[in-house]
């Protein structure tokens, strides 16, 4: 391919807005390249950026400042819109502990998303009984919002907080799935993401039978 | 004239949630302001995403907060820079100096409406100095996204000389005085 079918790619490429090939320029192409960039970038409407991208990066700052401990942050409340309540626990000082997978190559106790308060309580929330099987059932304790999920008779639960812009999403019993009623983002009763791979899963709470009840670790504030 | 910005306001953490804290303010303030400068000099919204985050990755452990939002920025920028340079270097193989914007627009603050008009009357600028095919060709394939066959078509040349046009196009462009 010549070196001007080449430029004419990268051309194609930014008309469609699609990422240009690589490929080594010629000299003297570069102020062409980037006259190409600022005229795409004239089209009105053309330079401003995706919602998501712009939610999804603010996520990706907020928990590396929280992880790194930095003060001032984001704020506590922001940071439950964001990510759920993971982050803005680490904030609050109630300490999360991110399982990692054991070296020994035994399962993990828990993933990477899972929540833990390390200084927490147990609290009941639902009978084991009201949950059917493929059902979930909302709870909320503590500063946590979430649902108790029987999936083909073992219990979980879940973070109902949507990991999008931190709406509270709804369990559909249609479609055995929780669904968000702002941006239209659906989980599997896993937690995992249905419809757009970008999200987070919801996270994983804690969580135990005791007697007939299902209890779910939560903050202890 | 750019006003000068507030200065942003450290909130005690022991108040947490009650105010914006620095850092959520500094990104509110920047993100589509880095997004848009970067995307000017890109052309594409993939590459813009994926070094507007380089930019704030790199910059996060590097600002000092609180600071006068016109330092953040200004620093924001200069990372942005060299970014765009290293992004240059590693993809193309060409040398951009940290100055060599060409045509692109300078970042303006978003909300300020004058701004949305700017890259297209600098634009219309550029394209009013051209040779009339020339200006055409630009035109067709940028301001009303044509295919290379469309807008072969509709100057009534052959798809490799509209090829040939749009590259002498775009570096006349390039070599052409700032508007």
């Amino acid at each position: 391919m010549s070196a001007s079918d080449r430029f004419a790619r990268f051309v194609d490429a930014l008309v469609r807005d699609r990422r240009p090939p690589r490929y080594p320029a010629d000299s003297g192409d570069e102020g062409a390249m980037v006259a190409a960039a600022a005229l795409k970038s004239a089209r009105p409407g053309a330079d401003l950026p995706r919602p998501e991208f712009v939610q999804e990066l603010e996520r990706t700052l907020a928990r590396e400042v929280a992880a790194s401990g930095t003060v001032p942050s984001w704020s506590r409340r922001r940071l439950f819109q964001l990510t759920g309540a993971a982050a803005a626990a680490v904030v609050a000082g109630i300490g999360i502990d991110r399982a990692l997978p054991r070296s020994d190559g035994t399962a993990p106790a828990a993933t990477n998303h899972d929540m833990q308060f390390t200084d927490g309580r147990w609290v009941s929330v639902v009978a084991t009984v009201a949950v059917a099987p493929d059902h979930a059932v909302r709870f909320s304790a503590g500063a946590v919002e979430g649902f108790v999920v029987n999936r083909g008779g073992s219990m979980l639960a879940l973070s109902a907080v949507c990991t999008h812009m931190g709406c509270i999403v709804r369990f559909n019993a249609d479609r055995g799935s929780l669904d968000c009623p702002c941006h239209g983002a659906s989980f599997a009763l896993d937690g995992s993401p249905i419809n757009h791979d970008y999200l987070q899963s919801l996270p994983r709470l804690q969580s135990r039978i005791n007697g007939d009840m299902v209890e779910v670790r939560v903050n202890k504030a | 004239m750019e006003q000068p910005g507030p200065e942003l306001h450290v909130v005690s953490s022991s108040a947490p949630g009650s105010q914006p804290l620095a850092w959520e303010a500094v990104y509110r303030e920047t993100a589509v302001v880095v997004y848009r400068f970067i995307y000017a000099r890109v052309g594409n919204c993939h590459d813009a995403e994926d070094l507007t985050t380089q930019v704030f990755i790199r910059a996060l452990p590097r600002l000092r907060v609180p600071a006068a939002i016109e330092e953040i920025r200004s620093y924001l920028m200069a990372t942005s820079r060299t970014v765009l340079a290293d992004h240059w270097r590693r993809h193309y193989d060409v040398q951009m100096t940290p100055l060599d914007d060409g045509l692109a627009v300078s970042p303006e603050d978003p909300r300020d409406p004058a701004s949305e008009e700017e890259g297209i009357r600098r634009a219309n600028a550029v394209l009013a100095g051209l040779p009339g095919n020339y200006r055409q060709v630009l035109e067709l394939r940028f301001l009303r996204g044509y295919s290379l066959r469309e807008t072969a078509e509709a100057m009534g040349v052959s798809l490799s000389n509209a090829k040939v046009l749009q590259h002498r196009a775009l570096r006349r462009a390039a070599g052409q005085e700032m508007p």
